[in-house]
């Protein structure tokens, strides 16, 4: 969510320094966004692809992660799928379903905390 | 988010979708301490250094209140959340599987989103902020009452728990049939 500047002279309260920290460190209910894609050439169909999803947030505790493929459809790949779920982050991966030189797909991941 | 709702008997899993353009996208429902992404926003407010000076009488010395300016607050706004429908599928569905040793995955939903539950916690994923939530008293917010646990940590761990009762359970795709007991050395099954 957007922040608002601070200019000389003016007081803030705990709330708008709390509304940084917040993206830090996420609060219980808070979420983070952002975007993915991989990308690989394969030469054997059992082949995973994956990219790692490194967080703004640290120190909290992912309770869940959603991902599509909204921006890029599957190109030989199936199932987006994502694991090690931790704190600082997570896993992007998918099957390959043949071989190929630039299999792919893209698009949004959120993790809840 | 997680799981929105999970029976009593664990047989029926209620969620929502986090894609805001999706028909089951329902933060209007969602409990009062998720925020969503999307749709909430924060609203800045300016009170004046006169009423601000006024609000923190007798919370602060004479010297800070004579240095208090204009004032930035910041509100949460959640006016534009989304009505939306919610997910219901009983725990037997084909497309509940795990896809890491503490991951559950839910069936894809019919925008093409997948949500991915965290079912396994550590001691110190226990013990994140975010998940042993403190308390505090209404009338002085510096005297925490109790140490409550992040509602969807009960509801995930009594999924987990319901799935391994079913033998729907973590096989790590790195074993071998050996390993995971499927081929036993010596026996007849060739």
């Amino acid at each position: 969510m957007p922040q608002t500047l601070m200019h000389p002279g003016n007081t803030f309260y705990a709330s708008v320094l709390n509304g940084i920290l917040y993206i830090l460190q996420q609060p219980t209910g808070g979420q983070e966004t952002g975007k993915y894609e991989i990308e690989s050439n394969v030469y054997i169909s059992t082949a995973f692809v994956s990219c790692p999803i490194n967080t703004w947030s640290r120190n909290s505790t992912p309770v869940s992660a959603s991902v599509d493929t909204a921006d890029d459809a599957y190109v030989g790949l199936s199932s987006v799928t994502t694991g090690h779920l931790t704190m600082g982050g997570m896993q992007i991966f998918a099957a390959a379903t043949t071989t190929g030189a630039d299999l792919h797909c893209g698009g949004n991941w959120t993790i809840q905390y | 988010m997680g799981l929105h709702h999970i029976t009593e008997d664990s047989t029926e899993l209620h969620f929502h979708c986090t894609n805001p353009d999706c028909e089951y996208h329902n933060c209007s429902n969602w409990e009062p301490y998720q925020r969503c992404e999307v749709h909430d926003a924060f609203v800045h407010v300016v009170v004046p250094a006169e009423e601000m000076r006024q609000r923190l009488m007798g919370t602060v010395g004479p010297e800070v209140l004579q240095n208090v300016t204009d004032t930035v607050l910041v509100q949460k706004n959640t006016d534009g959340r989304k009505d939306g429908r919610t997910r219901v599928i009983p725990i037997d569905h084909p497309d509940i599987e795990w896809t890491g040793p503490g991951v559950v995955a839910l069936p894809t939903c019919s925008c093409g989103t997948r949500m991915f539950l965290k079912v396994d916690f550590t001691e110190k994923e226990l013990a994140a902020h975010n998940i042993s939530v403190p308390v505090r008293d209404p009338n002085n917010a510096s005297i925490v009452t109790r140490i409550d646990q992040h509602p969807m940590v009960a509801r995930h761990k009594q999924l987990a728990e319901a799935l391994r009762a079913r033998g729907n359970v973590w096989v790590d795709p790195h074993q071998t049939p050996v390993e995971r007991g499927v081929i036993v050395h010596g026996s007849s099954e060739g």
